[in-house]
């Protein structure tokens, strides 16, 4: 086949030029460590990456909520672990305020300590995070959670708000509670009913709410005390519902249980005809009143046995009640440490993802260093022997030797 | 007799200076572009009769041969135009292909970034430096998509000066080729029918520039003419005359330039042969121009469109750190529809998005085609579907857009170029500076009574119509607030509830028609719409066992500041399928535009790289025909000297034959 001049030379410059090409590339990418220098190199692995980037992007922001979601939940837990440990003095305090013996002096002391308590406990539930934030006021973050009014209630001004933050994929869990969830949903008597003396009580008869055994038919019952029909019994009580209907009837016997429509009473002392006694679905109390309640029941007189059995009743009821918060509070305690929990598993589900995703990223983008270099010194010799082969094959011409 | 041998050995003389002259012709010309190395033809002279038979008359240098290979040089020019049409194709292609990807200007990181920032919003909606993170983003996210938007902009335009100057190069090889045709005929005339060979090289050779800047075909005439035609058979040259092109803004796109003819003032209409104009260097540019310049705006702005328009429907459900509802976070940019400059009726259209998730990245165009009919010419697919009148409209809803006629009339023959994605990037803005205006709650509070005596719980509401009057009549109010009372039933009767309008919170006003509405615990109630169909732009659920005298109030959010269940919402945008019929995200369309420019981009490198070695072997095959070879020069000019030399021996054999007959006469 015949070659022309400038065919050959076009030739082996073109050789030349090409392996430059590939050379420069490979070079290009061993400096820069990427395998992909554009989209086009590999499309599909270019799409590829941004996925995996954007997933990198979220799961990363997901560990910086995480953290978040842990300083606020661990904030939380140490508030409700000091309300717990307050709580648990003030049932040693009932426990006590409980002894007959204690005097007008002692009851005092005891009182000033519940006050003392009680501001403790407001501050608490008042306590705002660095931001001023505060954190028992639901959604309404700059709305003080509790403030007395002076009368011995406590206004909440907050709302049911919880905050979610969201921790992985479809993932998400409360921050926080709100002091409604906290403090104020808090049942009275033993949960599902409550019982109380009616204030013109002249006996000395004090009742315990004990529990709900059958089915339960929530009302407003009235226990009355009237005179036995045989002198000198114990008096004939009746129980009636907000209708009016009498729903049991029987006779007093001291420490017994007085049992209807699920409820089921025990009333201690020696009630008076006349006497009434209430039973009623429990209401929710907030925490704040009950310690109130207490301190109020401390300062009470009790000179005279009817007076005594007043206090009793006031007691019991302050006894049942911070029960219940406690337990309320242990609720809300548990839920905390559940979420921090969850959010702990999380945390590695996190990171076992974010492996993954760099592990298949680098996959893609990065540039397999040992092959790249063997590639690049196989491209050097080539274009080195077409370089050589070139000059020495343009030296020969006929013309030489004429 | 000696005057034979001097007539031969002088013909030998004159051929083999010719011989040789062209030899140095070809040695001179071995680096010429497009050469075809020449040799001279030679023939004997026929003999003269003698007694001794016929004697030889010598040698004569007849014609000047061209060697040239018709199909080798057509192959060389064809594989030219197609390797000029993928290499300006790939380096046009290649420049938005580095921009899209990489993490300093591509939209992927700068999105994420945006939304991470949103996220941080909700982690804690308070803080005013996460809301100021918020807008900072926001900020970058548009400059990105606004930087982006003017790149493939400035490409546009560098494109169409590239036609312009493409257009004056093609005029200026045409003229030449129509001069060179005049000169070719003239030379043939000259020469007798001998063919010019230099200078048709030099005609292949402006051809072969023509291939390189678009498809050329070439028809021989008798004359020794050429006449050449680009593209699909627009002729440029027909004799010696040539026809000159000129660009001009595309009367349907003024901001694309179209390539016509000059008008030569015979007052014809001027018929634009844009799309005619294939390969070369004019075609890959113009095809760059629709693959990827159009595209890569339609792409983009596709996505600054639906990220605005989703994005404010979330934001404007929300209330702000002012206890105001939230306003558009984003600009929506506008769709365009525009009239083409030649249309004689008045009518002007609006097109408006309805539905992101049908949003294509096509570009239309709507004809007033006869009476009663549209013509909608998708040109990203070239399907065209016809719209009847009035029945498909105007208004014409296709592919989530509406198109409507807002004033004037349409003529028939009126032409409307529709795109409704192209200037998204550039239009989209942040419209809050004020990182308290951001919206992160909810508007809404819905409260459980802490006096309940039931264990009833009521969701977190959603809105389903921002829109409603229960939240445009007062501000920073809901007109009226509602309370949901459980009626006072008897024990063990089935719980009902009342609907009441709570303006007053001390007297709430029972809604008519919406009173002892039944209750079934085991499976809830959404509250709104009611059965009398109150419906205040929300909905709520309520679960669990309520008491009778239960309440639930849902009223306005005042002061609900730590919410963040709106940003909540927008944060999870990010994940949410809102193009192609609910099948890809934010990214995925992103990521499917770079696949796309990606593709095309690899394509046209590999299809360049393959044409390249195509031509090469083509332009070796030329060479084999065409090419000077020096050594066989070197060989032919030593072969022709020697010959000289002895031809002129010859002449001197025959000069000492004369002196020896003269000698011999003299005596």
């Amino acid at each position: 086949m015949r070659v022309s001049t400038i065919g050959m030379a076009q030739a082996s410059l073109n050789t030349m030029l090409s392996q430059q090409a590939v050379l420069s590339q490979t070079q290009l990418q061993i400096a820069s460590g990427n395998r992909l220098l554009a989209p086009s190199d590999d499309p599909y692995g270019a799409a590829n990456a941004l996925n995996m980037e954007e997933k990198i992007s979220i799961t990363e922001q997901y560990e910086d909520n995480v953290i978040l979601a842990k300083n606020r939940l661990n904030l939380e837990e140490g508030i409700l672990s000091n309300v717990t440990l307050i709580a648990q003095r003030l049932n040693e305090l009932t426990v006590q305020g409980k002894n007959d013996t204690l005097t007008k002096q002692n009851r005092q002391t005891i009182a000033a300590e519940v006050n003392q308590m009680r501001d403790q406990l407001l501050a608490l539930a008042n306590t705002s995070d660095s931001n001023g934030e505060y954190l028992f006021a639901g959604h309404k973050g700059n709305s003080k959670p509790f403030t007395p009014d002076g009368a011995g209630n406590f206004i909440y001004g907050g709302d049911n708000g919880q905050r979610r933050i969201r921790i992985g994929p479809a993932t998400s869990l409360p921050v926080g509670d709100s002091g409604n969830a906290v403090f104020r949903e808090i049942r009275t008597g033993n949960g599902t009913f409550r019982a109380s003396e009616n204030a013109a009580n002249t006996g000395t008869g004090v009742v315990f709410a004990n529990t709900v055994v059958g089915t339960y038919v929530p009302d407003n019952y009235t226990v009355t005390f009237a005179a036995p029909a045989i002198a000198g019994n114990p008096p004939d009580y009746t129980v009636t519902d907000s209708g009016g209907g009498v729903v049991t009837a029987g006779t007093y016997a001291n420490d017994s249980a007085i049992s209807f429509n699920g409820h089921q009473l025990t009333i201690k002392g020696t009630p008076q005809p006349g006497d009434r006694f209430l039973a009623e679905p429990s209401p929710n109390q907030d925490l704040f009143k009950t310690v109130q309640d207490f301190a109020d029941a401390l300062v009470m007189d009790t000179s005279t046995p009817t007076a005594k059995a007043v206090y009793h009743n006031a007691l019991t009821r302050v006894s049942e009640n911070l029960n219940l918060a406690m337990d309320n509070v242990f609720e809300k305690r548990s839920e905390v440490g559940a979420r921090l929990n969850t959010i702990d598993k999380q945390e590695v589900i996190n990171e076992t993802f974010m492996v993954q995703m760099k592990t298949s990223l680098s996959s893609i983008k990065d540039l397999d260093y040992a092959e790249a270099i063997t590639t690049l010194n196989l491209q050097m010799t080539g274009l080195q022997a077409a370089q050589q082969s070139y000059s020495k094959i343009q030296g020969l011409s006929l013309f030489n030797y004429l | 007799m000696g005057g034979d041998i001097l007539r031969v050995g002088t013909s030998g003389l004159a051929a083999f200076k010719s011989a040789l002259s062209t030899v140095g012709h070809n040695i001179s010309n071995v680096n010429t572009e497009g050469y075809s190395r020449q040799r001279v033809d030679l023939i004997n002279q026929p003999g003269i009769s003698s007694g001794s038979g016929f004697v030889g008359g010598g040698v004569s240098a007849v014609n000047t041969r061209r060697f040239y290979e018709e199909h080798a040089v057509l192959q060389v020019r064809n594989r030219t135009t197609t390797v000029e049409q993928n290499a300006i194709y790939y380096d046009l292609a290649s420049q938005v292909d580095n921009l899209i990807a990489d993490s300093n200007t591509g939209i992927s990181p700068s999105l994420a970034d945006f939304f991470n920032a949103a996220q941080g919003v909700a982690d804690d909606p308070v803080s005013l430096p996460a809301r100021s993170v918020m807008l900072s983003e926001a900020n970058t996210l548009t400059d990105r998509f606004h930087l982006m938007y003017k790149w493939v902009d400035d490409l546009r335009n560098s494109t169409n000066a590239r036609l312009g100057n493409l257009v004056t190069d093609i005029n200026g090889i045409a003229d030449s080729i129509a001069q060179m045709n005049k000169d070719i005929k003239t030379a043939l005339g000259q020469g007798g029918g001998r063919s010019p060979n230099d200078l048709l090289d030099r005609r292949d050779d402006l051809i072969r520039q023509l291939a390189e800047k678009v498809q050329v075909n070439t028809v021989d005439q008798n004359d020794g003419s050429l006449n050449v035609f680009i593209g699909s058979g627009q002729s440029i040259v027909v004799g010696t005359q040539s026809m000159n092109l000129q660009t001009r803004p595309d009367p349907n796109d003024t901001n694309n330039y179209e390539v016509t003819y000059v008008n030569n003032g015979v007052g014809s209409i001027i018929f634009p042969i844009t799309d005619s104009l294939k390969g070369g260097e004019l075609g890959g540019a113009l095809d760059v121009r629709k693959d990827i310049i159009d595209t890569a705006q339609n792409h983009l702005g596709r996505l600054a469109i639906g990220l605005a328009t989703k994005f404010n429907e979330i934001h404007n459900q929300g209330m702000d750190l002012n206890d105001d509802l939230g306003t558009d976070f984003f600009r929506v940019p506008q769709s365009e529809a525009l009239a083409n400059i030649n249309n004689t009726g008045t009518g002007k259209f609006t097109a408006t998005i309805t539905d992101i998730s049908m949003l294509s990245t096509a570009d239309y165009r709507l004809t007033h085609s006869t009476a009663t009919t549209y013509s909608l010419e998708n040109l990203e697919t070239g399907t065209i579907t016809s719209l009847n009148i009035p029945g498909d409209g105007p208004p014409f809803s296709f592919d989530g857009i509406d198109v409507s006629l807002t004033a004037g009339t349409v003529n028939i023959g009126d032409v409307f170029q529709i795109r409704p994605t192209r200037n998204g990037a550039r239009d989209i803005d942040v419209l809050i500076d004020d990182a308290t205006r951001i919206a992160a709650a909810s508007p809404i509070r819905a409260e459980t009574k802490i006096a309940n005596l039931g264990n009833g719980k009521v969701s977190i509401a959603t809105i389903s119509d921002i829109t409603n009057a229960a939240f445009t009549t007062t501000t920073q109010a809901l007109s009226p607030p509602v309370m949901v009372q459980f009626d006072n039933t008897a024990a063990g009767a089935p719980l009902t509830y009342t609907v009441y309008d709570n303006t007053v919170p001390g007297a709430p006003v029972s809604i008519p028609g919406n009173a002892n509405i039944a209750y079934d615990p085991s499976v809830g109630a959404d509250i709104f719409p009611t059965a009398a169909g109150l419906d205040y732009g929300y909905r709520v659920r309520l679960t669990a066992t309520p008491r009778p005298g239960d309440q639930f109030t849902f009223g306005y959010n005042s002061a609900g500041i730590s919410d963040n269940n709106n940003m909540l919402v927008l944060s999870e945008l990010q994940e949410k399928a809102v193009f192609a019929k609910g099948v890809a995200t934010f990214n995925d369309a992103y990521s499917k535009f770079v696949v796309d420019i990606g593709h095309k981009t690899r394509e046209a490198e590999i299809n360049r790289d393959a044409q390249k070695a195509l031509l090469h072997q083509a332009k070796q095959f030329r060479d084999t025909v065409s090419g000077v070879n020096l050594d066989e020069e070197a060989a032919n000019l030593m072969r022709f000297q020697q010959s000289y030399a002895a031809a002129a021996q010859v002449v001197s054999a025959s000069e000492q034959m004369f002196q020896t007959l003269i000698s011999a006469v003299r005596g």
